[in-house]
């Protein structure tokens, strides 16, 4: 469950939540939306799809055509 | 991940000549450029430089779900494109900064809503629970500039102590941090579910913890800030 992963549930975030869960919060919330990427990170976003060029381009024609259709 | 794509497309742009290179485009020009030609080159330049972006963020929000699977990811990643463009690229026509890194943050609160509304849903059907977020309410972030004053370095470790003292709330730090460090503006960070905060409510946490941050710090306020 995702709230309970990151402590946003229930009693956890208030200021009696324990210390753990506290850092935990925060820093999930950050993490998120780093731009500094682990090794096993770097990894996987090469493994994706959208990273090879041919699909970036058939994405980008998608677009182009949903921006033109008006 | 540029690859031959990029150098190809660059190749391209600067063989142009007349327009100036979508590579060599600013976030807004480049958005502008997209929204007013629909030119599939400005595209190719979006996709390619905010595509790393976007799936970071949607990889992060999977694994905290405990799915790994890089088909879900890359379904996610094309959605928050696709959704971008809907409705006449509604979200993209209503997006304003003035700060270089509004789009790219912009851009990740959407991708982040986008999965968490998948992943919820998902959760949802499998348990029975309505699904209450909504992707397209997250809007652009925005102004840090009344920090980009302070001596960041030392004085965010000197403030994160501060507030670990006085034992202020972990929601209200991470709210605070999501504006002042990330960029985010208060209604981008109210449309973070996981906080459960009404902009409102958000601007109400940044204002206080501003005025006893700067009364702790003895820091002047700017005579002009933006909230939203």
């Amino acid at each position: 469950m995702f709230e309970h992963a990151i402590g946003f549930q229930g009693q956890s975030s208030h200021a009696n939540a324990d210390g753990a869960n506290r850092h935990a919060t925060l820093a999930y919330v950050q993490g998120l939306f780093s731009d500094q990427l682990t090794e096993e990170e770097k990894k996987i976003l090469a493994s994706l799809e959208i990273s090879k060029d041919a699909n970036a381009e058939r994405l980008a024609r998608q677009l182009t055509a949903l921006c033109r259709a008006r | 991940m540029t690859g031959s794509y990029g150098t190809a497309t660059r190749l391209k742009n600067t063989a142009d000549g007349m327009a100036r290179a979508n590579w060599a485009l600013t976030a807004s020009e480049l958005l502008q450029r997209c929204l007013d030609s629909g030119d599939r080159e400005a595209w190719e330049e979006f996709v390619r430089r905010y595509r790393k972006t976007i799936a970071l963020v949607v990889l992060r929000v999977s694994r905290a779900w405990n799915e790994s699977s890089t088909l879900i990811i890359d379904d996610l990643v094309q959605e928050t494109f696709l959704k971008l463009c809907e409705d006449n690229c509604r979200v993209l026509r209503e997006f304003r900064s003035e700060q270089p890194q509004g789009l790219p943050g912009f851009l990740k609160v959407l991708a982040a809503n986008l999965a968490q509304d998948y992943f919820r849903a998902s959760n949802a059907t499998k348990r029975g629970v309505a699904l209450t977020c909504s992707a397209t309410e997250a809007l652009p972030a925005g102004n840090n500039a009344a920090i980009e004053e302070l001596n960041q370095a030392v004085l965010f470790n000197e403030i994160d102590e501060f507030l670990n003292v006085t034992r202020t709330r972990e929601k209200h730090q991470a709210v605070f941090w999501l504006y002042y460090r990330d960029g985010l503006t208060a209604k981008a960070i109210a449309s973070l579910s996981a906080l459960g905060l009404s902009t409102k409510g958000v601007e109400s946490i940044i204002l206080r913890l501003t005025r006893q941050v700067r009364s702790r710090f003895h820091i002047t306020a700017p005579k002009t800030r933006r909230t939203g």
